[in-house]
């Protein structure tokens, strides 16, 4: 039984002359792939093969965008590596009467198993999306969630370790990068977060689409019903740190902003989704005869909420209440490197019942951002992500209530 | 004869596909001369060497004609009396195209048309069919209509050739050496360092990949690759060669990689902190001098972490670097740049930091005209801002002229030439320490 998917390795007929071998069943040997956004992956694929003793020439299926220079053999597993050979696709020509297939030369020093390790970047595209099932109540939830891995590369892939990083290969790699720069010199490591690895465990990916669960434990957690006022959202963050905050003085407050609040339900996090891919989130309300409807659709996990505590869902507008946000201040000290801006969110509950609000607010200037001052208790403030804080309060019945709150940029 | 016959042996010298360096000041730096590319094919083969003309076959289809060479080896009076090129064809239409003239048969949706190609274009072929008076010219359509095309056995051959006229003294079987510069084979080195979980040493290899779209197939070659950088052997022995220990196949249309040195397994690396306070323009002065005192070039001030291991020997080739961080079975990148090379050494960079930084000062400078020479000191100021000690690398480039030297006398801190206008400076820095090197360099032209 040929137990191998990613690099299928077969003798074949070459200088040495070596019958064709099956490749070894090796329980020790699956890959380690590691997803990015973007539909980056990084595999580091196992071979596990029996050779004879000496020079072999072993057949090696790669997928096609990968290019020869992006192959690292990181474990020889005691053979001696020759050439590698890898059909050229650039630039594209018609071969007239070759054939192409891609090797690898190696010699054995004595007959036996072996295996070697390679890692190259391909293409695997994937998308996470999550379910949240209710009562009428709307008092618990059951969370599900899945990843699905389009596998286009031709090539089956048996993974021991599936791992899925929701950034970028270059916002992942210098996250990497970073936390070795402070092991090795001390240097600052930053206060932006950065994504965390989720290991989904040992999955057969095979060529197609290939669905993994994201959320095992499916027990019902508390949700509770919250008003959210998002006036900016994520539009003007600034993906990339750049090393000077943005000095526009009319950035976000160009068009007026919005002052509908939205009717949406909040869930804590867990510890266990420590590391899940943002995705859109659909509320599904399970009513008494047994059907299921859509109450709201959202997104969890996303990545300018990488920090926070809560999620929250969107149900609909909320009635009676509305807010206003106002910019109080805006400075730029070019001496001492630091903008100043405050704000100030005007809330109106004419409700005749109490209204716990929370406020998402984006530094979107620059990733170097400290609150200065907040008119709300320090608790009730939160950083959420790189470029986001929120802030929590309570309105009481037929009441106007002001936030202010002061950011300072430094760079 | 083809590259079937017995004596074959083929050596391949292919420089590297770096591009020429850029002059941040805009145009050419004139004199600089050009960097060699392509590749330079040294081949025996057995020719059977008579009056008629002799076809050497399977040659690189992107060979410079010009630079063909035939020396005899069993002969060394064989002369060439005349010589052809004749280019390959790559495409269905080259080879259609080459066979004008060449008996066919066509397959067509109404059976086979057997006779003469005349002509061919993308959308038809026209055949001769008859003969006397039942000759006739048809027009098969090629889109739906030509199912199928056979060529006689033979003609034209689709692979580019030489076929040349020799005058030997001694007719019949002879060896002989063809050497020819050929684009279509270019390399590039890209290295891999994989640093262990407490990133005290590391595994460090490199590979070169070499693309070979020529047209041809090497079987059994000797690889020597050539990099863009200069040689440590002495001043002036040219670009730094890596011959490859063993013979090679390069296959058309295929890359090959092969190991450019001997894999450095658990090697002790440093880690440190390079600092750049100008950028190297030296490309920019090496044919005519910057004799001007005021004449400086704009602030860099660039620091890197980075992890540092040794190499003896000359320096290695331009390439890509990934480091790795190994932990447990897993591996995971940390990052992908260019290889820093200097002599003796070379550089993983980790990420820019801003936690060094640096001041440079001009504090004298003296051109004197008449013995040509300029002699400049400089303070080089180093500040540790992280939280723990580093050993910090100042980088500084000798861009004013190639002929440049810092005598022991004339530096506070002990320099090392790193590379031909590159001297380094090495400084402990504590955490958050000042240090400064001071240095008077000489410059003659």
């Amino acid at each position: 039984m040929v137990r191998w998917f990613g690099l299928a390795l077969a003798f074949v007929g070459g200088a040495c002359g070596a019958a064709l071998h099956r490749v070894a069943n090796d329980a020790a040997s699956g890959d380690n792939v590691t997803l990015f956004r973007g539909g980056v992956a990084h595999v580091q694929h196992r071979i596990a093969v029996d050779l004879p003793a000496g020079a072999s020439s072993v057949k090696l299926e790669i997928p096609a965008d990968v290019k020869t220079e992006d192959l690292d053999w990181i474990d020889r597993g005691g053979l001696e590596l020759g050439a590698i050979h890898v059909c050229a696709s650039d630039p594209p020509q018609l071969i007239v009467g070759a054939q192409c297939g891609s090797t690898v030369d190696v010699r054995a020093p004595s007959a036996g198993h072996y295996i070697l390790s390679v890692t190259y970047p391909t293409k695997l595209v994937w998308d996470a999306a999550y379910t949240m099932t209710t009562s009428a109540t709307h008092d618990r939830a059951t969370i599900r969630g899945s990843i699905a891995i389009l596998n286009a590369t031709g090539i089956a892939y048996h993974i021991a370790h599936l791992r899925v990083i929701d950034s970028a290969l270059d916002a992942g790699v210098a996250a990497r990068a970073l936390a070795l720069s402070a092991s090795l010199a001390g240097t600052n490591v930053g206060t932006s977060p950065h994504a965390e690895v989720r290991d989904l465990g040992a999955v057969e990916l095979r060529v197609g689409e290939t669905r993994v669960p994201l959320i095992v434990d499916s027990k019902p957690r508390g949700i509770r019903s919250v008003l959210v006022y998002d006036p900016i959202g994520i539009a003007l963050d600034t993906p990339t740190p750049a090393s000077m905050p943005s000095e526009e003085p009319e950035l976000g407050i160009i068009a007026p902003a919005s002052t509908r609040v939205a009717e949406s339900i909040e869930l804590a996090r867990s510890r266990s989704s420590s590391g899940l891919p943002a995705g859109p989130v659909r509320l599904l309300e399970s009513r008494d005869d047994g059907t299921l409807a859509v109450v709201g659709e959202s997104q969890m996990f996303d990545v300018a909420t990488r920090v926070a505590r809560v999620d929250t869902i969107e149900v609909g507008t909320a009635v009676g209440v509305s807010a206003r946000r106002e910019r109080r201040e805006f400075s730029i000290d070019e001496d001492t490197h630091r903008i100043v801006e405050e704000f100030g969110i005007a809330i109106d509950n004419t409700r005749a019942g109490a209204v716990t609000m929370l406020l998402r607010e984006h530094l979107y200037r620059g990733q170097n951002w400290a609150i200065a001052y907040a008119s709300v208790p320090s608790t009730s403030v939160s950083k959420v992500g790189a470029q986001e804080i929120t802030l929590r309060v309570q309105v009481p019945a037929h009441t106007k209530k002001t936030v202010v709150y002061v950011v300072v940029y430094s760079w | 004869m083809g590259r079937g016959a017995s004596a074959d042996r083929t050596a391949i010298t292919v420089w590297a596909a770096t591009a020429a360096a850029a002059n941040p000041e805009g145009g050419d730096a004139y004199g600089n001369g050009s960097t060699p590319s392509g590749a330079l094919i040294t081949e025996q083969r057995e020719l059977d060497v008579g009056s008629g003309e002799v076809r050497i076959e399977n040659v690189a289809a992107t060979l410079d004609p010009a630079s063909v060479r035939l020396r005899g080896i069993s002969d060394p009076q064989l002369a060439v009396a005349e010589q052809r090129f004749v280019p390959g064809a790559a495409t269905p239409d080259d080879i259609l195209g080459r066979r004008v003239g060449e008996p066919i048969t066509v397959g067509t949706a109404k059976g086979e048309v057997v006779g003469i190609l005349r002509a061919v274009d993308k959308d038809s072929l026209v055949v001769e069919v008859g003969t006397g008076a039942q000759r006739q010219l048809r027009v098969l359509h090629r889109d739906g209509f030509v199912q199928d095309v056979k060529l006689a056995p033979g003609g034209a051959p689709a692979k580019a050739s030489l076929a040349v006229r020799l005058q030997t003294a001694k007719p019949g079987k002879q060896t002989v050496e063809i050497s020819y510069r050929t684009e279509g084979l270019v390399w590039s080195a890209d290295y891999l360092a994989v640093v262990d979980e407490a990133a005290k040493t590391f595994d460090f290899t490199g590979w070169a990949t070499i693309k070979n779209t020529s047209g041809t197939t090497f079987d059994g070659a000797q690889i020597t690759l050539v990099s863009s950088q200069p040689s440590n052997a002495k001043p002036g022995s040219g670009l730094t060669r890596f011959t490859i220990g063993k013979p090679v196949h390069v296959g058309d249309s295929e890359s090959v990689q092969v190991e450019l040195l001997p894999p450095r397994l658990h090697v002790k690396s440093r880690p440190v902190v390079t600092y750049e306070a100008i950028p190297d323009v030296s490309a920019v002065y090496r044919s005519s001098p910057s004799t001007e005192c005021t004449n400086v070039p704009g602030t860099a001030d660039k620091a890197e972490v980075a992890l540092e291991v040794d190499v003896p020997g000359d320096p290695l080739a331009d390439g890509k670097v990934r480091l790795f961080a190994r932990k447990g079975s897993q591996l995971d990148l940390v990052s992908e740049d260019s290889l820093r090379t200097a002599i003796g050494l070379a550089r993983v960079r980790v990420m820019p930091t801003a936690d060094l930084t640096g001041e440079r000062k001009i504090l004298s400078c003296t051109l004197d005209e008449r013995t040509r020479t300029l002699r400049e000191k400089v303070e080089v100021a180093l500040e540790n801002k992280a939280r723990q000690p580093v050993e910090a690398v100042a980088r500084e480039f000798m861009w004013r002229a190639p002929s440049w030297k810092v005598e022991p006398g004339d530096e506070t801190v002990k320099g090392v030439r790193a590379a031909p206008q590159t001297q380094e400076y090495r400084l402990s820095l504590p955490a958050g320490a000042k240090k400064s090197v001071v240095y008077t360099v000489t410059y003659t032209w």
